[in-house]
């Protein structure tokens, strides 16, 4: 299937073609995606990513029925138990909602991206377009011509969640574009868990998109653990506009998927805005994972951070593109950045690019990244006061890690990080 | 005698016996036609009676320059280069035409001059004034010529080396920077018109540091040169190119192509003071500068060490690159990058490790004042081969004023598990703090600027041969003038 039947065949599956300001967006995307197509590697910001081989899957997108959305239909489907023991909870299988969130707090919002489109969509209208920093690229250019779901979120000002909300993608085939967007008023706080579950070895293609929109004072935390199957590809477009004083937090950890990218654009916009951007991908066998961040410094008196890390083994390969832009004039500004990467095996690789651009003159900007084996003098003091060489090395790979999940403010999701870290670690 | 008294009279000796050295010999008045063909390419060789692998050469790199486009990746911006609208080969401008007296020289220029120390004659040689034949002191080069000789070094321009020495020049030219690899290099490549030939045999340390300086200042040198410098094992010779003086040249685009060979335990230190023209304050005028620099290092345990202090030109696009073939070789690459007003800097280093145990170490400064722009772009890979490889990369970028730019682009790719890479970058102004103190104890603004930025670049600047060093540290301070208080 392509581009050229979007309208006969693609489209059909779309939930909601009867609104039109939604059915001219997606053809318009689909118009766009067909003249662009893929980047390629001579793309600077796929320069070490190659897209050839979701290719074949980019346009497998299944059915979408109108009680998809049902609450009591779909419970059922859901089999996988939760990461967090105390959450509130949202299933998506294959790119759509199977099990909806419940006994959510006042003031609090949480619906499947059709399920709004079709009882509310006036909660959409600020934000029919999304964000232009990530409008015009391809994929989720393609995202906003076929997806069909996602997740929205919604809070009042002032609103804080206490329980978090943990939502689970699982896919098993074919190709899933989830479109989510999280919308917080002044002053609302929440923390968000994103979790990308494979449940088949088959190489399914999610190609998802987030929106955040902090208001002012806003604290948003949002943390996606990505374990897709082994033969999947998953993309993943996060933008953020943080207005003054709003807070955002995000942690990327990389488990899964045979090709992974995880592009973030964030646009810091508010005097006293601040973003904290962290994450771990820990690969083996041939995985490739591509972390791209984004850190725009929109106006003076923002601050941000970057802290990624991970460990190679195998053939894996691991890129980081991270880039500080301070927009002219906004001044004030201190933005932080840094990448390590351990290489277990002789055939992993690393690449890493971090960039500043910098157009204003108070600023306090700084970048580091090191590449290496593990540590020989550490791993022989260990071996020295009888540790064995396994289980010392186990030692220092969590040592390297442990400093990068401090960044994680909320204790029962740092828990469970730290727990998949260490399975992975063991495996 | 001190160091500049020494240059002029070196300067002076040279120019006294242009015809006897060749690189300005009877094309004097002879320019060709404007515009780039296969003609002109043909009319350079013939001028320069090249024997005919080197036409072929330029014609291949000619045909291969028409199908390439011209890169636009560095955040550089300038009008678009009208490459038919320019003259590809122009003798060298007649002493004749020059200024006849200090007088006519611009009074910013001889400002400059005063500033830097530069006594009265050698000031005279950089503005291009005629120079008095009382400072003809032939004997200087004499000897140095035959010092050079006695080792066995050659060291001549490159038009006289094709024809000297072809089975040397045809083995190494383009062997590190092939005549395909960009579109500068293409071109030159292809037009080529001067340059220096170095060759340090087996073993010898080359007996003095050698210098284009004097061999610029008297030809007004060519737009597009071509220097070749092989380091045979066991050798050593310290290369210094450019000159802390404001230099006047009529040629916008300069396309230059430097290659550097090393055998084993061979070493080159290869310095570099770019101060062409930058244009007004306004970004009038001013020089491109797209220099492709590269080294081999080829054999086991050789050297090399790129240090540069680029403070001129409009547009700077140059990238001296290190490929670490030998084992155990070394890499080095320290620069200093300052742009004022509309300047605009795109410049930083290569390292491709490829041996084992190779390593190398970057320390790049940056300094952006005015509305100016500077970018720091490097690459450092290990293949899968460098086991053991080691690079450690520092770059600082230092913001003076409210207008300017300054941007990290560095690449790091890492495809051996025992090799380590460390990276390090930093961006920060000059801190009030700093500037009160300094102007408590009585500096002024400018002095106390000039101060903290010879701080700001000490790392890389004491990598410079000694007397450049000195030489240095004043151009720092003159470049960055008008951008405080």
């Amino acid at each position: 299937m392509t581009l050229e039947n979007y309208q006969a065949q693609l489209a059909q599956n779309l939930p909601q073609t009867d609104l039109p300001w939604l059915a001219d967006l997606r053809q318009g995307a689909a118009d766009r995606f067909a003249s662009i197509g893929l980047p390629d590697r001579k793309v600077e910001a796929w320069r070490y990513t190659n897209l050839k081989p979701i290719q074949a899957r980019l346009f497998e997108v299944g059915p979408f029925e109108a009680d998809t959305f049902q609450a009591d239909r779909v419970r059922a489907g859901d089999t996988t138990p939760a990461l967090l023991s105390d959450s509130h909870r949202m299933v998506f299988s294959d790119g759509l909602l199977i099990a909806g969130a419940q006994d959510l707090p006042d003031g609090v919002s949480l619906k499947g991206m059709a399920q709004v489109l079709a009882e509310d969509p006036e909660i959409l209208t600020d934000h029919k377009q999304g964000i232009g920093a990530i409008r015009d690229l391809p994929l989720p250019t393609l995202n906003r011509a076929l997806s069909r779901d996602g997740y929205v979120l919604v809070l009042e000002p002032g609103v804080i969640v206490a329980q978090a909300i943990e939502i689970l993608f699982q896919s098993s085939t074919g190709a899933a574009y989830p479109r989510n967007l999280i919308l917080a008023g002044a002053g609302a706080q929440v923390s968000v868990v994103e979790h990308y579950l494979g449940t088949s070895e088959d190489d399914y293609l999610v190609n998802g998109v987030t929106e955040v929109h902090a208001a002012t004072g806003a604290h948003i935390k949002r943390y996606k653990i990505q374990r897709d199957g082994p033969g999947a590809s998953h993309i993943a477009t996060l933008a953020g506009q943080l207005e003054a004083d709003a807070r955002f937090e995000n942690f990327d950890l990389n488990l899964g998927a045979k090709l992974a990218r995880s592009e973030i654009h964030m646009a810091l916009q508010g005097h006293g805005a601040d973003a904290s951007l962290n994450g771990v991908y820990l690969l083996r066998d041939k995985q490739h994972c591509d972390n791209a961040i984004l850190m725009d410094h929109v106006v003076g008196a923002t601050n941000s951070h970057q802290d990624y890390r991970g460990i190679l083994d195998d053939k894996a390969h691991g890129v980081f593109q991270g880039k500080i832009t301070v927009q002219p004039d906004a001044q004030g500004i201190e933005g932080h950045q840094l990448n390590k990467t351990l290489l277990l095996s002789d055939t992993a690789e690393i690449d890493s690019k971090p960039e500043l651009e910098i157009r204003a003159d108070d600023v306090k900007c700084s970048h580091g990244a090191t590449a290496g084996e593990l540590d020989e003098a550490g791993l022989f003091y260990l071996r020295s006061r009888g540790i064995p060489e396994a289980e010392a090395r186990q030692l220092l790979m969590a040592a390297f890690i442990v400093e990068t999940l401090g960044h994680i403010d909320d204790e029962a999701i740092r828990d469970v990080m730290d727990g998949l870290v260490t399975d992975w670690m063991a495996s | 005698m001190s160091y500049t008294t020494e240059t002029a009279d070196q300067v002076s000796s040279i120019a006294g016996e242009k015809y006897k050295y060749g690189f300005v010999t009877d094309i004097e008045t002879e320019l060709a036609p404007m515009g780039l063909n296969e003609d002109i390419i043909r009319f350079i060789s013939a001028k320069k009676d090249e024997p005919d692998w080197m036409l072929q050469w330029r014609l291949r790199a000619y045909e291969r320059w028409l199908t390439m486009e011209e890169p636009e990746w560095a955040k550089v911006e300038y009008p678009e280069i009208d490459f038919q609208d320019a003259y590809y080969y122009a003798a060298p401008k007649s002493q004749k035409d020059g200024p006849q007296s200090l007088d006519e020289v611009d009074p910013e220029l001889l400002r400059t001059y005063e500033k830097l120390g530069i006594p009265l004659h050698e000031q005279q040689m950089l503005a291009g004034v005629a120079v008095d034949a009382v400072f003809d002191s032939v004997s200087v080069a004499t000897t140095f010529r035959k010092e050079l000789a006695k080792a066995g070094v050659i060291f001549c321009p490159i038009s006289e080396a094709v024809k000297d020495y072809p089975e040397l020049v045809q083995k190494y030219l383009g062997s590190v920077v092939p005549y395909s690899d960009n579109f500068y290099a293409t071109l030159n490549s292809a037009v080529f018109t001067d340059g220096s030939f170095v060759y340090i045999p087996k073993g010898v340390r080359c007996p003095m540091e050698l210098s284009t300086y004097f061999r610029i200042n008297q030809a007004n040198t060519g737009q597009f040169e071509r220097t070749l410098i092989i380091a045979d094992e066991g050798s050593y010779v310290s290369y210094l190119e450019g000159c802390t003086a404001p230099q006047r040249d009529e040629n916008q685009l300069h396309a230059a192509v430097v290659e550097l060979v090393l055998m084993d335990d061979a070493e080159i230190k290869y310095s570099t003071v770019q101060n062409w023209y930058p244009g007004d304050a306004d970004g009038k005028g001013g020089i491109y500068n797209f220099v492709t620099k590269r080294a081999a290092c080829r054999g086991r345990n050789s050297k090399v060490s790129w240090t540069q202090v680029e403070t001129g030109s409009a547009v700077t696009w140059k990238y001296p690159s290190c490929i670490l073939q030998g084992d155990n070789s070394v890499g080095e690459f320290y620069s200093v990058a300052i742009t004022n007003n509309l300047q605009q800097a795109d410049t930083g280093t290569k390292m491709i490790h490829i041996g084992e145990n190779t390593s190398s170490t970057i320390i790049a400064k940056g300094i952006s004042a005015g509305r100016s722009q500077s970018t720091y772009r490097g690459l450092v890979r290990m293949q899968p081969g460098a086991k053991g490889g080691r690079n450690y990369t520092q770059c600082d970028s230092l913001l003076i004023g409210d207008k300017c730019g300054a941007h990290t682009v560095p690449y790091i790719e890492n495809r051996n598990r025992t090799a380590q890479i460390e990276h390090e970058a930093t961006t920060a102004k000059i801190s009030e703090d700093q500037l009160f103190y300094c102007s408590q104890r009585g500096l002024t603004d400018e002095e106390a600027l000039s101060m903290i930025v010879n701080g700001f670049c000490k790392q890389v600047l004491q990598e410079l041969p000694m007397e450049f060093a000195v030489e240095a540290q004043k151009l720092v301070g003159i470049s960055l003038e008008g951008s405080v208080g």
